[in-house]
């Protein structure tokens, strides 16, 4: 019993403690603009912080979302696109996801956002189609009005649907800040798995795994 | 603070438990002294443990109060946890988490679910929908009592989407099943929040949520903003989000 009481404490010796300055004001302004972020729309956050048990290794902030649209992909991705576009992220690249992409599969796409402190965040979206199949019929209104009406005549004709996830990332404060590409231009519907010509990739990404591999 | 809670358990046991302890060591004194000093040594006992209980549990509440303050909440009605760790500076925030099915379009499905909250007393500060049979998500927030707030999301979408997501439904969806699933995560602010409202949202802080915080839901939820084919996402207000893991908060 005392060798297993023994065994314990050494273990519990080794796990190296969260430094003091794991999390600073700076993980949490960023943190707080993340949150805030009506386009991501977080249904998870977290604060860049210390990688508990690891030798010396942080981890960079993160807010994740996830959500169903109705609509062709292409049409999705442009719609998603728009939308990000209101609240200052522009598009840095985006890929095909491998051979799955051409028959549905997911689309990535990498945007950035200036942050109030001038790193930036990085966002990668991907749109793939969702498994729950064509749109069911609406129920009809109980007081049906002309709009609800319609609306109600508009759907369940097999619009597809597609999930949309969002993952937005800010580095811890320890951390450089993300490799920005230039900011031009990226045709996201010229994709190869998207009808256009232009290949699987276009565009950068990856900002922050170029960070990661310093 | 709490870091000495140790990992994954619940909060009631481990406010009650630190208590019993200090009383316990206040209690049992080396043996062989005068009573009057013994008094003293009791007595000093209980104002370094008055004193330590209100440090480590923030504005003198514990875990297991924010937990009950948000149980006794009209809506939701649900069971509230308090699991989660406590290494490396994170801590647990109370929560209650509910799943039910609805046979309305998403829309419809979560204008009922924030009927019921605004009701109680929760104001919509922030609404994401988009066309008729898309995912809708509102976030509704309320303060409690004793400075603790507590957040809510509201979000109803077909149930594969659910599945997809990773949520467990209670039946599948298709001809027979449910059209729509609504779910409810409801977080409160735990002891730690009232230390350092870092984490907090912007609109319950300083006393928010002031007047003029809600928004007007009739954009998003009426029928007639549900235009069929519409895949342009739109929202109103700011999004007010509260995680069941908090912290780590900066040091001081």
């Amino acid at each position: 019993m005392a060798e297993l009481a023994l065994a314990v404490a050494l273990v519990g010796a080794c796990v190296p403690s969260a430094p003091a300055d794991q999390t600073t004001a700076v993980d949490v302004e960023r943190y707080q603009e993340l949150a805030a972020d009506p386009w991501i729309g977080a249904d998870d956050i977290r604060v860049a912080r210390y990688r508990f048990g690891s030798n010396k290794l942080f981890d960079d902030g993160l807010a994740s979302a996830q959500r169903q649209v109705t609509g062709e992909r292409t049409d999705v991705l442009t719609a998603e696109i728009a939308a990000a576009a209101t609240v200052g992220w522009w598009v840095a690249g985006a890929t095909c996801d491998g051979a799955r992409a051409a028959s549905g599969g997911g689309v990535s796409v990498e945007l950035v956002r200036a942050l109030a402190d001038g790193s930036s965040a990085v966002a990668t979206m991907t749109v793939t189609a969702s498994d729950r199949g064509p749109t069911p019929m609406a129920p009809a209104p109980v007081a049906p009005t002309p709009s609800a009406t319609s609306a109600a005549a508009g759907v369940g004709d097999g619009a597809t649907s597609q999930i949309v996830s969002v993952v937005a990332e800010v580095p811890h404060h320890s951390h450089p800040d993300p490799a920005v590409p230039d900011r031009v231009p990226v045709d996201v519907a010229s994709l190869t798995c998207l009808g256009g010509s232009a290949g699987g990739t276009v565009g950068q990404v990856g900002a922050f795994e170029r960070v990661r591999d310093r | 603070m709490s870091g000495g809670e140790g990992r994954t358990r619940r909060s009631s046991v481990v406010a009650r438990g630190a208590d019993r302890q200090i009383v316990a060591a206040v209690l049992e004194p080396a043996g062989g002294r005068r009573r009057g000093a013994r008094r003293r040594a009791v007595g000093a006992g209980v104002l370094i443990a008055a004193v330590l209980g209100a440090a480590g549990c923030g504005h003198g509440v514990s875990r297991q109060h924010t937990a009950d303050l948000l149980g006794g909440q009209v809506w939701p009605v649900g069971s509230v946890t308090v699991d989660g760790t406590t290494d490396g500076g994170r801590f647990p925030r109370p929560s209650i988490i509910t799943l039910s099915d609805s046979g309305a379009t998403p829309a419809r499905a979560v204008a009922g679910a924030v009927d019921d909250a605004v009701a109680a007393g929760w104001i919509p500060v922030y609404a994401r929908c988009a066309g008729p049979d898309d995912e809708v998500v509102v976030h509704v927030v309320r303060r409690l009592e004793e400075g603790a707030v507590a957040v809510a999301t509201i979000a109803a979408a077909d149930p594969a989407v659910l599945r997809h997501e990773g949520i467990g439904v209670g039946r599948p969806g298709g001809q027979d099943g449910p059209r729509t699933v609504v779910r409810i995560s409801a977080v409160s602010s735990a002891p730690e929040d009232l230390d350092d409202d870092a984490f907090i949202p912007a609109v319950l802080r300083d006393g928010g949520p002031g007047p003029g915080a809600g928004i007007d839901l009739d954009d998003c939820l009426a029928p007639a903003a549900q235009e069929p084919g519409a895949v342009a996402p739109r929202w109103i207000g700011t999004p007010a989000v509260l995680p069941r893991e908090g912290g780590p908060l900066p040091a001081r």
